[in-house]
């Protein structure tokens, strides 16, 4: 029997805030039937490789949807916000 | 003129090694003062609190933060602030600093934080022993920046 959308969520939420080396908190989760959608923004690269992992083993059975993002580094912006 | 640049949620882990020190390689042109709101790391672990350090060893201007949540989640948080601390990085916890910049002296007070809500989705102190626990850690957390606060205006702004 297939988890409910809200467990499979869940699931990933807690996966990815509690492994060792993601700490991920705003990746979006949403599940319907068997795919599984990832949305955000992420630290890097090897944290959506590793968000894809632990996706993929949990839940062998779904197609995972990676639509996250890696934060690029950029320059601070050029302009200031003049506070008087 | 004071020149503030702030940054929060860097969110460095092993990975980021040498990718932010270039970005700030003008800041002294730009900023008299780096002000780094938390979650300075993914997970809190020394490892990562070393990338930090190293990649705001060189930016030449004073540098000031918080920690936040993320750099808890390894129960580091004192090795965190103490490598953050050897290069040079100033950690607020209900504490105060004074930069002195060309413009002015900055008085600068600060502190994690915790979560409570606001009306009217606030936690009461009520209840269950965890739940007071819970309230009275922000309670205690916002007293202590009003505390630093009032102690730097006490000592430099109206001695």
């Amino acid at each position: 029997m297939m988890d409910r959308p809200e467990y499979v969520e869940h699931r990933l939420i807690k996966a990815f805030a509690q492994d060792p080396q993601l700490g991920e908190l705003e990746v979006e989760i949403s599940a319907a039937g068997n795919v599984i959608r990832l949305t955000g923004r992420v630290a890097s690269e090897e944290h959506r490789r590793r968000m894809r992992e632990l996706a993929e083993d949990q839940f062998p059975d779904h197609e995972i949807v990676d639509d996250t993002e890696a934060v690029e580094m950029r320059p601070p912006p050029a302009d200031a916000e003049d506070t008087g | 003129m004071i020149r503030i640049a702030a940054v929060g949620d860097i969110h460095l882990g092993t990975e980021s090694r040498g990718k932010l020190a270039p970005a700030l390689a003008d800041l002294p042109d730009r900023s008299d003062l780096l002000l780094l709101a938390g979650d300075l790391t993914h997970v809190g672990s020394p490892e990562e609190a070393e990338v930090v350090a190293g990649e705001f060893t060189n930016v030449r201007v004073p540098v000031i933060a918080v920690l936040g949540n993320h750099d808890y989640q390894s129960d580091h948080a004192d090795t965190v602030t103490d490598i953050l601390t050897q290069v040079g990085i100033r950690v607020l916890e209900g504490t105060s600093t004074t930069v002195e910049t060309p413009g002015g002296t900055v008085g600068i007070a600060g502190t994690k934080g915790f979560g409570g809500g606001f009306p009217p989705a606030m936690a009461s102190c009520f209840g269950e022993p965890e739940m007071k626990a819970f309230v009275r850690t922000g309670e205690e957390a916002a007293r202590s920046l009003r505390s630093a606060l009032v102690e730097w205006t006490r000592t430099y702004a109206w001695p």
